[in-house]
């Protein structure tokens, strides 16, 4: 038990962040981080897979996936927009709060985290793998384009903490 | 004269609907977000006047534009709410919508789009598509 909280704490503590050194052992000790937070996603009260945000992704890439989706001239959600959105929701730290899914006519996939309409971030992911996000908190915002290379940039996270804390 | 030629000039009292097609654009407390309000890459952004329209009529024109897939219900939101950010309506009146019209003046970036789609969900009304419209 006091094992398991300590590697909780020690994987949740690592953010998403992968390790970048490039030996053996190095990739071993990324392998197994890898796993292991896989499995923790599958938790319930850590885990994004385990809240089913992972199925809400695949439901509204699989209903946008065509041209024309919102009836109106709308762009399909394309396979490598579904990848990177996939690879996004996996580099978010555990325990996170779980973010809703949607869709925009120009074929991105979006993340929002939403407390009211003056403190809400929301974040696209392009087929570029490039995140597109824009926050609104109380009177200011913030809004802007990181590339996304299987990390989530300390902005987004910066931002995701500022939304929904208490 | 056709009727396009006659339909009044837009005022910013008016009311303008963005219908909704896709369940993924309102929130699990009704309210709208930002995506139903994201231009589609000719950034022409596709909406309906109310004025002149019994609401019969609007739900009409919006199971039309709707075809196949289901409506919804319509994001309302005034001309002003959406003038006042630096965008502009424009009447673009088709042959089987002759209310349709244009939110246009997007910026090209995608971050300053979404900062304004944020702005005009808040001000945005859900009005969801009453049982009795087929």
């Amino acid at each position: 038990m006091i094992l398991d909280l300590i590697t909780i704490i020690g994987l949740t503590s690592c953010g998403g962040q992968n390790t970048h050194g490039t030996s053996d052992v190095a990739s071993h000790v990324t392998s197994q981080l890898e796993d292991s937070r896989r499995h923790l996603h599958n938790s319930v009260a850590l885990g994004l897979r385990g809240k089913g945000v992972f199925d809400e992704l695949y439901t509204v890439a699989q209903e946008c996936h065509v041209s024309d989706w919102d009836s109106q001239g709308a762009v399909p959600v394309d396979e490598d927009t579904y990848q990177a959105a996939y690879r996004f929701l996996e580099a978010l730290p555990l325990g996170v709060a779980a973010p809703s899914i949607g869709a925009e006519p120009d074929g991105h996939l979006t993340f929002e985290w939403h407390r009211s309409p003056r403190r809400t971030l929301s974040v696209s992911v392009s087929p570029e793998r490039e995140l597109h996000y824009s926050a609104l908190l109380g009177p200011r915002e913030a809004y802007g384009t990181e590339p996304f290379f299987g990390d989530v940039p300390s902005v987004i996270l910066d931002l995701i903490g500022r939304v929904v804390a208490q | 004269m056709t009727d396009v030629a006659i339909e009044p000039s837009i005022t910013e009292d008016e009311l303008l609907a963005r219908f909704i097609t896709s369940s993924g654009w309102v929130r699990h407390d009704q309210t709208i977000r930002p995506d139903a309000f994201i231009p589609p890459p000719d950034l022409d952004l596709s909406v309906t006047r109310h004025t002149g329209l019994t609401a019969d009529e609007l739900w009409r024109i919006g199971e039309d534009v709707a075809r196949t897939r289901k409506l919804y219900g319509s994001a309302d939101v005034f001309v002003w709410a959406v003038q006042r950010h630096g965008l502009r309506v424009e009447a673009q009146p088709l042959q089987e919508n002759l209310k349709h019209a244009s939110i246009t003046g997007w910026p090209s970036n995608k971050p300053a789009q979404k900062n304004l789609a944020q702005k005009l969900a808040a001000a945005a009304h859900y009005v969801p598509k009453p049982p009795s419209v087929q």
